[in-house]
């Protein structure tokens, strides 16, 4: 049994991943790293390459290439662009290709980092030990967190309040009209909206999804008696209508009077498509913004025992002021033995500290502050 | 040195040594078998590149690959079939064969017949223009024109022919991104092909048998039935065959515009059912495989090559049987 795939076959798979990627989204990361690289030094140039970019305010020079999870690719292409306006001679470029492309590119060394939503599986940190080389190993870091959002497309109605066992049903395709009274019941506390007898299309993504994953977790922690379909990345839909990638069911829902779907905060954004507030499991209804998405990680469970920091979200949070529907991102490199290390510390530090100034005006939340401490200090180790 | 005699005597340009000429025949010969040769040994090697990574993937399915209405291939443990997939592709390439056949047989005919000379030249071009559109182009036209805007149609079949089971909407339908609008936007994918091809064909009959035909006291419409559709019926099989074939593979405009699911339902009008095809289902699923769900998509693929080879046989069969039996007439 063969567990690391042979190199052959990966090369062909980076092709054509590459070439039935989104090559919209790669030619805007390679221009906006263009862009940075071009608009020179507006920050202070604090080099000092010798030093290892140890400092929190650490530059070096080079080049450093990461792919990945979509989720957090806006962060990424912000991050590497202000890094290289802060310091001169460093060029980072970060291409949206999937999580599962991205682990599969830090594998084979095509990429410096990989990003994903999901915890590498066994045959793919096989890859990525290898990789590193004999005695050290591929960890991953959370590096962002953020939102999966309920937008939905409905005249007239601006505000709108949902709770998991409505959502479970909706989804199910129990409630098929947007008037029905587990709805309104929802809605109780929502002065001046009046829900139409619209019927219900429910988006959900058909292709292998990290973001269907945290949506159904959510799901089957909190109401597994109307859900019936489990967690998993890929699910059996009893019915629904479904579109590819985050760009797809939006622009399905945008597309659709009555439609409603799961996303990323800022892919709903991008449509200007509004989006419902969660009655969490302690009862309160709670807005998805980088607070309460930051609260709702702060009761998550840290598993340290593999090395670095694998998180399970709590999506049943009983913190009030918890967004449930939060979960991580993390980036994906060696332990020891990476190319281009003190480029890779330099910038992922920034990441876990500048560099969050940036992520409520993109839709994303820092991580707490106590996953974010223990980030910084695996972040330090890196060599 | 016997090779000389085995040629035909050229001399149309003249002069120049024998020798030379010999040694660029032999060039172009060898070039020409190396073409042949070429086509053989890649459609070979797509089939080994097929099969060795299909064989391996359906040996580690849990469920059975012929029968399965699933496709998650990449869950533990897996679980993936095509019957969904090729009842979908069989489905929307049919449709949009009997919608796009008739027009384009029209449009041809048109042309070819019936057109004054000043608009059949033009309407010539359109067409040919029409068949060098890429697919994503009807793709995005189908998905954000076309299915917005047939909701009344839609909802009118539904309302009036819901009786027939294919445009039943049922207790949760909505219209929109069914099946019946992927299934339109192939017949106008394939509207040109057809069309460019049959005007091909209904050109070569000879202009003495239509003549006959008309001196023989048959109107317009009996003359193209006993003179001009015997002469070509069987390159117009052979154009809808390669129509239905262009429909089969088409992959990112089916990908785009259908609401993918697993079902095999025809209620054609409900995107809350949808459909799926083989190569739209490569397409949508392809980007986030792992390297079972990557290889189970290859055997989905393997499927789609023997489907497409089976058209081709039987359009090669139909076409050199019609083609005896206008010879024995």
């Amino acid at each position: 049994m063969k567990i690391a795939p042979d190199s052959n076959s990966m090369e062909e798979l980076t092709v054509k991943v590459t070439r039935t990627g989104q090559l919209a989204g790669l030619t805007l990361v390679g221009a906006l790293a263009l862009t940075a690289c071009g608009s020179g030094n507006n920050g202070t140039p604090t080099t000092n390459p010798s030093a290892s970019g140890t400092g929190s305010a650490g530059c070096a020079t080079g080049s450093l290439s990461g792919q990945g999870s979509t989720f957090q690719a806006n962060a990424e292409l912000q991050w590497a662009k202000d890094y290289a306006a802060k310091c001169s001679g460093a060029s980072v470029t970060y291409e949206g290709t999937g999580s599962g492309a991205g682990k599969t590119a830090f594998g084979n060394g095509t990429a410096e980092f990989g990003g994903t939503d999901s915890l590498p599986k066994p045959e793919e940190q096989a890859a990525a030990d290898k990789r590193c080389g004999t005695g050290n190993k591929g960890i991953v870091t959370p590096i962002v967190a953020g939102a999966v959002v309920l937008t939905y497309h409905l005249d007239g109605v601006a505000k709108l309040t949902l709770s998991a066992t409505t959502v479970a049903k909706i989804f199910e395709g129990t409630i098929t009209k947007w008037d029905d009274a587990a709805i309104k019941a929802d809605n109780a506390d929502n002065a001046g909206v009046t829900l139409p007898s619209t019927t219900i299309v429910a988006v959900h993504r058909n292709d292998k999804s990290g973001t269907t994953n945290i949506f159904s977790s959510w799901l089957d922690k909190n109401d597994p008696t109307d859900w019936k379909l489990g967690a998993a990345e890929t699910l059996t839909w009893p019915g629904g209508q479904s579109a590819k990638g985050s760009d797809g069911v939006t622009g399905a829902v945008a597309g659709a009077k009555g439609g409603i779907t799961y996303t990323e905060l800022s892919f709903a954004k991008a449509q200007n498509l509004p989006v419902a507030d969660i009655k969490n499991a302690a009862g309160t209804t709670v807005t998805p913004n980088a607070a309460s998405v930051s609260a709702a990680l702060g009761t998550a469970t840290v598993d340290t025992s593999k090395g670095d920091i694998r998180i399970t979200p709590d999506y049943a949070t009983k913190t009030s002021a918890a967004y449930p529907l939060a979960a991580p991102s993390y980036v994906l490199t060696c332990d020891k033995g990476n190319k281009s290390a003190a480029l890779l510390k330099g910038y992922l530090t920034y990441a876990l500290t500048d560099g969050t100034a940036v992520l409520d005006g993109l839709g994303y939340a820092p991580l707490p502050d106590a996953i974010a401490t223990q980030a910084k200090t695996q972040v330090a180790t890196l060599s | 040195m016997t090779a000389s005699t085995e040629r035909p005597p050229s001399d149309l340009s003249g002069g120049g040594l024998g020798a030379t000429r010999r040694v660029g025949d032999r060039v172009f010969a060898a070039l020409t078998t190396g073409a042949g040769v070429l086509v053989l040994a890649l459609i070979v090697a797509i089939g080994v590149f097929l099969l060795t990574k299909a064989i391996p993937a359906v040996q580690k399915d849990s469920a059975n690959f012929f029968t399965t209405k699933l496709w998650q291939p990449d869950n533990d443990p897996s679980v993936f079939g095509i019957a969904a997939l090729v009842f979908g592709t069989l489905l929307s390439s049919i449709i949009a064969l009997v919608v796009a056949g008739p027009i384009a047989i029209g449009i041809a005919l048109y042309i070819s017949d019936y057109a004054p000379r000043r608009l059949a030249t033009p309407i010539g071009y359109l067409v040919d223009l029409l068949a060098a559109v890429p697919s994503v182009v009807y793709g995005l036209w189908g998905l954000l024109f076309l299915a917005p805007h047939s909701d009344k149609f839609q909802q009118f079949l539904s309302d009036h022919f819901g009786f027939i089971p294919l445009f039943d909407l049922g207790r949760n339908g909505v219209v929109g991104r069914s099946m019946m609008i992927a299934s339109l936007v192939l017949a106008i994918m394939i509207l040109p092909i057809v069309a460019a091809i049959s005007r091909e064909i209904f050109l070569q009959v000879p202009q003495a048998n239509r003549e006959a035909a008309l001196a023989l006291g048959a109107t317009k419409l009996e003359m193209i039935r006993l003179a001009v559709l015997p002469y070509s019926k069987s390159g117009v099989v052979g154009a809808l065959m390669l129509g239905l074939g262009r429909a089969l593979g088409e992959t990112i405009a089916v990908a785009l515009v259908l609401s993918l699911s697993y079902s095999t339902s025809f209620h054609i009008i409900d995107a809350n059912v949808g459909g799926n095809t083989i190569a739209a289902n490569i397409a949508s699923q392809y980007q986030a495989a792992e390297p079972l769900g990557q290889r189970a998509l290859v055997a989905s693929g393997l499927v789609l090559f023997v489907i497409t080879f089976a058209v081709n046989a039987l359009a090669r069969y139909v076409v050199t049987r019609s083609g005896k039996r206008a010879a024995a007439v």
